[in-house]
């Protein structure tokens, strides 16, 4: 089974081709959430609760091909809501579980990340680690590939000063 | 134009790339996710339909509120001995199928409890038969439980128990605020035999906004009774609509009358008002149960009543008896609206029936002038738009301000295309016979 076809069948309900996709994506998915969120458990977390939202909604995938990044789109989402949901757990001054077992390795990720607003976190991650095509993600936002790249160009350059505040270009 | 940041981003993904991952954490994480969803999806389809038995469940409930409620004083006596079970006397009285239960000791006292910080669950006792499982709890605390709230129910055992229905969680009776009581009824869709005789039961709830989940292992101690297959397969007709009786089943729990209807009928059979069992003298040996009342979707040709049943007590002869129905031409058995313009294209025939209101989140419909009526159904059951898609409204209500019933149904989304057809649940329009069906024990 190619993996258009156990896309096919799982957006049509089989249960065996869905877990089959789950864990034929686990891997990027993982990664996504690993780029977004700071520790382990947190990840892991998001990977059952994408899994969860995959399961309700995937009847509702119109085309197949997109399926890898539909899911590491409900990943980004998610991710970012529990970003979200943190950043409002510190301003009430209540403890930050996840924030104490930072994964140090991915923190000037997360920073760089964190200079964008969603969007274009979601543009970034979805051009330059996943390498999903300006085409392919300017049909799935359904507007002109001509969009797509100007905003493209608009957060390069947002990442260009936010890495040059940092000062480390030169070390590249 | 950007190289220097697209290199930077290569670079930090190549380190996002070579971290390591936790792989067998990460399949249990799917499973875990996979498991929840389906769960959850079982329970909507399962509440969906429960949305049907509710309407008529009310129905069914202010004809059990005209019936005076008369307990005899001896077997209220008998049933209150028996921890957990004081609140339902009476409804337990009022169910044949239940007393006969109760007086052929057909109960089976539990006792195995479980402790979740200060509350404790113990299952007092239980009844189980093919058709579903009864459970009567307890649950005590040292806070006050007045104010908790049953979230959902469950049962396990080494064979997989295909989705079912339940009622759970009434309020607290206010009597002692450190001590809950209910039952929580089961029913399985298809009939079930356990071999396996362990149980687990979970339940979660709230109290005061905290999330408590128990979970209790029990064992059913006797061997569970088989339920009496009548199979009939008998044609009745009522101005000449054809009505199969495919077979009834009776269980200690409840009896099972499974209905089909001939796809040619000219009308469309909504409703059964006074479907009962009864013996030869005309008493009335199992009539329509509190609670659930029926499962299956007559619009999908075919349905299951569930009566009181008389599992315990056989009458001489019995007879399965109906004689009034709703129906409606096949024609004119569903709604056909448009929310945009707010139009009632078409309906039942009847001057009577108007719609009063309608936008893109709801529609209220009408019935006046029914002062001698006591109609006390739902409207509507599944709606299907221009292009076939098919939702079931988010709720629906019922006034009946002066001479008349309004219904308000809440379409719970605005992502369909007019026009809207809603399939018709109950409508008072009614065919009349006589139908007497016999049902020779099988056990003799």
């Amino acid at each position: 089974m190619d993996s258009l076809e156990m896309s096919q069948r799982a957006i049509a309900g089989d249960e065996e081709a869905f877990l089959a996709l789950m864990q034929l994506h686990k891997e990027a998915l993982l990664r996504t959430a690993f780029a977004f969120l700071k520790d382990e458990h947190s990840a892991l977390e998001a990977l059952q609760e994408t899994t969860y939202r995959a399961y309700m909604k995937i009847h509702t995938v119109k085309n197949p091909a997109y399926l890898k990044t539909w899911l590491i789109r409900i990943m980004m989402n998610y991710c970012q809501d529990q970003l979200k949901k943190n950043k409002r757990l510190v301003m009430d001054g209540r403890a930050n579980e996840a924030s104490t077992t930072s994964n140090f390795e991915q923190l000037e990720l997360a920073e760089a990340l964190a200079s964008l607003n969603e969007k274009e976190q979601q543009l970034i991650y979805l051009k330059y680690f996943q390498d999903v095509k300006i085409k392919d993600i300017a049909a799935l936002e359904k507007v002109p590939e001509g969009t797509v790249k100007s905003r493209l160009h608009k957060t390069l350059r947002t990442l260009r000063r936010h890495f040059e505040g940092k000062g480390e270009m030169d070390h590249v | 134009m950007y190289d220097r940041e697209e290199e930077k981003l290569a670079s930090l993904r190549q380190r996002l790339d070579t971290e390591t991952l936790p792989s067998e954490q990460a399949d249990a994480a799917i499973f875990q996710g996979m498991e929840r969803a389906k769960r959850e999806k079982r329970l909507t389809r399962v509440r969906k339909k429960r949305t049907l038995w509710t309407l008529a469940a009310a129905a069914v409930l202010i004809l059990a509120f005209a019936t005076s409620i008369r307990v005899s004083p001896a077997f209220a006596n008998a049933v209150a001995v028996i921890p957990g079970l004081e609140k339902f006397v009476e409804l337990i009285e009022q169910d044949k199928g239940l007393s006969g239960i109760f007086k052929n000791d057909y109960y089976q006292a539990i006792g195995a409890s479980e402790q979740q910080g200060n509350h404790t669950l113990t299952i007092d006792g239980l009844i189980l038969d093919e058709s579903g499982m009864n459970v009567y709890y307890t649950i005590e605390s040292s806070e006050s439980l007045e104010d908790i709230q049953v979230k959902n129910a469950r049962l396990k055992n080494t064979k997989e128990i295909p989705p079912y229905s339940m009622s759970l969680g009434g309020p607290h009776d206010g009597k002692s605020p450190n001590r809950y009581t209910d039952h929580i009824e089961f029913y399985f869709e298809d009939p079930m035999v356990f071999d396996d005789l362990a149980f687990g039961f979970e339940l979660s709830a709230t109290v005061s906004g905290e999330e408590v989940l128990f979970s209790v292992p029990f064992t059913v101690p006797e061997d569970i009774k088989p339920s009496l297959v009548f199979a009939l397969d008998e044609v009745a007709e009522i101005e000449g609509q054809k009505i199969i009786i495919e077979e009834v089943i009776i269980h200690p729990l409840r009896a099972e009358i499974n209905i089909s209807l001939d796809p040619t009928n000219s009308m469309k059979i909504l409703q059964f008002e006074d479907m009962r069992l009864e013996d030869e003298n005309g008493n009335v040996w199992g009539s329509m149960l509190n609670g659930f009342t029926s499962t299956g979707n007559l619009s999908e040709g075919s349905i299951s009543y569930l009566l009181q049943s008389n599992y315990f007590e056989q009458p001489g002869e019995l007879y399965l008896r109906f004689n009034t129905v709703q129906a409606l031409p096949v024609e004119e058995a569903f709604l056909v609206i448009d929310t945009e313009k707010g139009e009632l294209i078409s309906g039942p025939k009847d001057a009577r029936f108007s719609m009063e209101k309608a936008d893109q989140k709801e529609a209220i419909f009408a019935l006046s002038g029914i002062e001698d009526e006591a109609h006390r159904y739902g409207l509507t059951t599944g709606i299907e738009d221009a292009e076939g898609k098919r939702f079931y409204p988010s709720s629906e209500s019922m006034s009946t301000p002066d001479n008349e019933i309004q219904w308000t149904v809440e379409f719970g989304t605005t992502d369909y295309t007019n026009p809207l057809r809603l399939e018709l649940f109950a409508y008072p329009n009614r065919i009349k016979g006589d139908v007497k069906v016999e049902l020779k024990n099988p056990r003799e």
